[in-house]
């Protein structure tokens, strides 16, 4: 669960804007990247949002005073700039070309045959993905990247049993996907 | 929940690293105020390789130029959501192919149409042969350019003239001129009488003054038990217009009412539509629909015989497509829990499914 350790490491007001934004890469900067490539799947969009986000911090630094952890914060500017990705335009044509190249790269082998290969984590991961975003970024928030429903709600503006619900659901649409490529576990 | 965790070996996470020359452009960008990305792909918007452009290319020409694999794994790529995206992309590529031309001097641009499977451009100017040749000459090479600028590679570009003479629209006369004005005055009047009286109005009131008839449309919520009295309503609004108004009221179920409205927000039937007539695979020769009275009714009409061998096959085909689209894409997730019935008829109109 979310602790308020990741504070820690780069204390307000102690150092320069530069700086701060320094730390806060270092810190926070896979973190971000991975959590974009939970929403969009695709390692240069990923890339390009998590930039996207720290040029975001940066400029609005000054007005974070403090009041959340940076770590939440950053969390909810990286939700909302892959949100905005998602519904853009570029974002479905670019999709589009993507998903062609992956399913031409990926002729060889029948998915059941590759999932059997992987292991189980992994292949529950891919599930994960392959959810609608409203079930998919409640999942990885809370189980991935363990923050609380409290949290999760103030980042998205729902309330807390909207979370619920959906991670419920989540759970549901997982196992029955789970069930459809021949892997059944306790999800 | 140890199986909730990142994988280690995944392909594309363990990839996933914010590096120094990721540090260094967010810096950069900064400094000059200018977005990486932006920076980076000055035409993301089209930025789509040759190489998309030959998947779709082979994914919707036909299963003869499939591999069994390729076959295979687009077969699992819901059919109505490669639809959705390859409109997408056609209409971009509308998009840059008039604006390509829009500026120029040609003013008689008729249409443009494109096909992506089949690569082609298609623009029709209207004007005399030479003043077509003379645009075709210069037309192709510029959208030739744009095209390929754009990244969506090369299209066989074709100019056609467009032999049909618009004559010049006459203008209205007086007397029209004035019918047009009651119309509207009266529709407004219509509108906030019904308004001021809380009836709900489930579709546009109509009203139309000419020499042929007074008419007026409304349409109401099959519980609305005022008859008589928006009768009168009417009758009085219209009374500055004349005495023999034909009303024609309608009573409405709100609820198939409401669940129209949530699929024409969302624009289901168009993709319906247009992704059935689109790939010659389903055999799809009409298409009728009906939100009244519920439940909504679908009706696909094919070139095969209802006793045809292969007519049992295409039927789940299509039906199967149809579901799937419903049930699993992302424009589909507020009309999900409506009731639908799929007819899909033989050629001798006899059901198939």
């Amino acid at each position: 669960m979310f602790t308020e350790e990741t504070n820690k490491s780069v204390p307000p007001g102690s150092a320069s804007k530069d700086e701060l934004l320094t730390l806060l890469m270092e810190e926070y900067g896979d973190m971000v990247m991975r959590l974009a490539f939970t929403y969009v799947k695709q390692r240069q969009l990923a890339e390009d949002i998590s930039q996207e986000v720290f040029i975001s911090c940066y400029h609005h630094l000054d007005r974070f005073e403090n009041r959340a952890s940076y770590k939440t914060w950053i969390y909810r500017i990286t939700v909302n700039k892959c949100k905005d990705t998602l519904r853009s335009w570029t974002y479905k044509n670019i999709t589009y070309k993507d998903m062609l190249v992956s399913l031409l790269k990926s002729g060889s082998k029948s998915t059941e045959a590759q999932l059997v290969d992987r292991e189980e984590r992994e292949a529950i991961f891919e599930q994960v993905l392959n959810l609608p975003v409203k079930f998919r970024e409640v999942m990885i928030l809370f189980y991935y990247e363990e923050l609380s429903i409290q949290e999760i709600a103030e980042m998205l503006n729902l309330n807390t049993n909207t979370i619920k619900t959906r991670l419920h659901r989540g759970r549901q649409a997982l196992q029955l996907k789970m069930e459809g490529v021949g892997i059944h576990g306790t999800v | 929940m140890e199986q909730f965790k990142y994988p280690n070996q995944h392909p594309d996470l363990s990839e996933l690293h914010f590096d120094e020359k990721n540090k260094n452009q967010v810096f950069e960008a900064i400094q000059t105020g200018e977005s990486p990305v932006q920076k980076k792909k000055p035409k993301q918007k089209l930025a789509l390789t040759g190489l998309a452009a030959a998947a779709i290319f082979l994914l919707f020409i036909g299963s003869a130029y499939f591999s069994p694999t390729m076959a295979k794994v687009a077969a699992k790529i819901p059919y109505f959501s490669l639809f959705i995206q390859q409109e997408e992309y056609k209409y971009a590529l509308q998009d840059v192919v008039f604006e390509a031309i829009r500026d120029k001097k040609y003013n008689d641009l008729r249409n443009i149409e494109v096909s992506i499977p089949k690569r082609e451009i298609t623009i029709w100017f209207g004007g005399t042969k030479t003043e077509v040749k003379e645009i075709e000459e210069s037309v192709i090479p510029l959208v030739n350019t744009a095209v390929k600028e754009n990244n969506f590679g090369t299209y066989k570009i074709e100019v056609i003239r467009d032999k049909t003479a618009y004559n010049k629209v006459p203008e209205d006369s007086p007397e029209v001129e004035k019918y047009i004005k009651d119309s509207a005055e009266l529709e407004k009047s219509i509108i906030a009488q019904l308004e001021k009286h809380h009836y709900d109005m489930p579709f546009p009131v109509q009203a139309r003054i000419n020499d042929i008839e007074k008419y007026i449309y409304v349409a109401i919520p099959k519980t609305e038990t005022r008859i008589a009295e928006l009768e009168d309503l009417l009758r009085t609004v219209a009374k500055p217009y004349g005495d023999d108004f034909k009303l024609d009221i309608r009573k409405i179920d709100m609820a198939a009412r409401e669940q129209e409205t949530r699929w024409e927000e969302a624009g289901i039937i168009h993709i319906l539509v247009g992704g059935l007539m689109e790939n010659e695979e389903f055999k799809v020769t009409g298409f009728s629909y009906s939100f009244h009275p519920l439940p909504l009714q679908i009706k696909v009409k094919t070139s095969v015989k209802s006793t045809h061998s292969s007519a049992k096959e295409l039927a789940e085909k299509i039906e199967q497509e149809i579901e799937t689209f419903i049930e699993t894409d992302e424009l589909t997730k507020n009309v999900r829990n409506d009731p639908y019935e799929l007819i899909i008829l033989g050629k001798d109109k006899k059901q198939m499914n």
